[in-house]
């Protein structure tokens, strides 16, 4: 039987696959050269970056609140973004914290600052909060012990929250 | 149920028609499934998105969100959530269940292009290409409101689009692999999967499961063993979609792969087990239960039922949203509140139980009877 018979759609069927087969290898270019994809297109497994994969440092982040009196209250940044999915304020935080490699600031606008401060207040209790304070640290792979890695800190970084 | 089976000439014709023969009663039981999945394990939900500054957006370049300056108004967010929570309920009540899957699938892009827009891009869309494509396939012609009320134009089911699944599904794993490929994971000297092990052990703080054990292997065979086989398993997929027995084994490579991943990086792929099981050999179902659906389907599948779920669901839906403390992208849903009560994590679980339900599958369709092809 001919396929035309079957169905009138099924030429704009084959056509449909082979313009599914020409689009997919042009969406994974798109994804190798510029690691980042529309979500629409984003398929199951794709891992647009794939950076050291070879190096033994991994890098972190401690939040802390830095009152008045300059007593300084660890924040877990699950805590601080509380308003997200677990897995979102992680990337929120990476987003929002990476210094400015020439200035090495952390630039942020107003309500964004105010929106943290009054996070800070809200999950430490304490009113009198002027600075959070941003720590990254990295891990070193302890060939010795494994399960115990070498922790050091990169850079600090102080993010005054109040109005200047 | 027509077993005619119509020949083609040619061989792309016959891959895309025939690789994966079905019946409207199968079409019909795997939509009652898969709507089931989504209203029992978890809808999702776009309603946190609205606490959030606009410092936080940061949409992909290639995204419907990267049109706008920030994240949508909560009234937007509500409207699309509960747009998705009545689409699925009519999916599984089978009522315009053509019109119905495509609004399903253009709710969801859209909702998770906002969702994606924190830097973070998920990895279920494959999930959401499954109403897109059934749809075409007519899979609410049996089981159904629209069965009885004639509410779709076309009688014939459609088994192209579960070719077409097969064909983004491999290419989904293809595309994971090459990157691997490119990045060098079959490099002796490194250990790529124990690069990523470590990130998720030390930075993320994922130690349950088998993690705090496989910490202490040191052994360069065993994560080098990792590397290879998750290069070659996922790039090999896109070769297995050429026959239906290779596709059929591949998929069952990718259950152990997943329950691998599982227990050791703590990363649950529970959500591409409904998608799987659209490939399996439908014809080894006892007509016998078909039979019992259809009794069941035909007294409780009418608009007076389905109105009466709707108006019974939305308020719980919308009253469980409210005691949520810490968002999440599901809503709420019976199962996750039933492993909130019980103390439990519900990721744990929902991984466990699905690997079981995939096993179990699995054991089923090897045991029975194969299907005459």
């Amino acid at each position: 039987m001919d396929p035309e018979t079957i169905s009138p759609y099924t030429k704009h069927i084959r056509v449909a696959f082979i313009l599914v087969a020409f689009i997919l290898p042009l969406q994974l270019y798109m994804v190798l050269t510029q690691g980042n994809v529309y979500p629409c297109l984003h398929l199951p497994g794709f891992q647009p970056v794939l950076d050291n994969h070879t190096s033994l440092y991994y890098t972190d982040r401690n939040l802390y609140a830095i009152t008045q009196n300059q007593q300084r209250i660890p924040v877990k940044y699950t805590t601080l973004f509380n308003v997200l999915p677990e897995y979102f304020a992680r990337h929120t935080m990476n987003h929002l914290f990476v210094a400015n490699r020439a200035s090495h600031t952390i630039v942020l606008d107003k309500s964004t600052k105010h929106w943290i401060h009054e996070r800070l207040i809200s999950v430490t209790g304490t009113k009198d909060i002027d600075f959070l304070e941003v720590e990254t640290i990295s891990y070193q792979y302890n060939k010795e012990n494994p399960s115990n890695p070498e922790v050091s800190i990169q850079y600090t970084l102080i993010l005054p929250l109040l109005d200047e | 149920m027509s077993n005619i089976q119509p020949t083609y000439s040619h061989w792309l014709d016959r891959w895309i028609f025939t690789s994966f023969p079905l019946s409207a009663e199968a079409l019909g039981l795997y939509r009652i499934l898969y709507a089931s999945y989504l209203l029992v394990w978890g809808i999702p939900n776009f309603e946190w998105i609205t606490n959030s500054p606009d410092a936080f957006f940061n949409p992909p370049a290639y995204s419907i969100a990267a049109f706008f300056s920030g994240f949508p108004p909560y009234w937007f967010l509500q409207g699309l959530s509960l747009l998705v929570v009545v689409c699925c309920m009519a999916l599984l009540f089978g009522w315009y269940t053509r019109w119905v899957s495509i609004t399903l699938f253009i709710a969801i892009v859209v909702g998770k292009s906002f969702m994606f827009s924190y830097g973070l891009i998920g990895q279920d869309l494959i999930v959401w290409l499954v109403p897109l494509f059934m749809a075409f396939g007519n899979w609410g012609n049996k089981f159904s409101i629209d069965e009885h009320k004639n509410n779709n134009h076309s009688a014939n089911i459609n088994t192209w689009p579960v070719t077409m699944m097969a064909l983004l599904l491999g290419f989904g794993m293809f595309s994971a692999g090459l990157p691997k490929l490119l990045g060098g994971w079959l490099d002796t000297s490194t250990h790529a999967t124990r690069g990523h092990f470590f990130t998720q052990y030390y930075v993320i703080g994922d130690l349950k499961l088998l993690s705090t054990w496989m910490i202490n292997i040191t052994s360069p065979i065993v994560w080098e063993v990792m590397d290879w086989g998750a290069v070659f398993f996922e790039l090999l997929f896109l070769a297995a979609i050429v026959k239906p027995r290779w596709f059929r084994l591949w998929l069952l490579l990718a259950i152990g792969f997943h329950t691998t991943t599982f227990l050791i990086f703590n990363i649950s792929f529970h959500f591409q087990y409904i998608v799987y099981l659209l490939f399996i050999d439908w014809g080894k179902i006892n007509p016998a239960l078909y039979r019992r659906l259809e009794g069941f389907t035909n007294s409780l599948f009418s608009i007076k039922w389905f109105v009466l779920a709707v108006i019974i669901y939305l308020p719980l839906y919308m009253l469980a949203q409210q005691f949520t403390q810490q968002p999440g992208t599901l809503a709420p849903s019976p199962f996750i509140m039933a492993t909130d009560l019980l103390g439990l994590d519900y990721k744990i679980v929902m991984g466990i139980s699905a690997l079981l339900a995939a096993y179990v599958v699995v054991l089923w369709q090897l045991t029975s009877k194969p299907s005459i092809k």
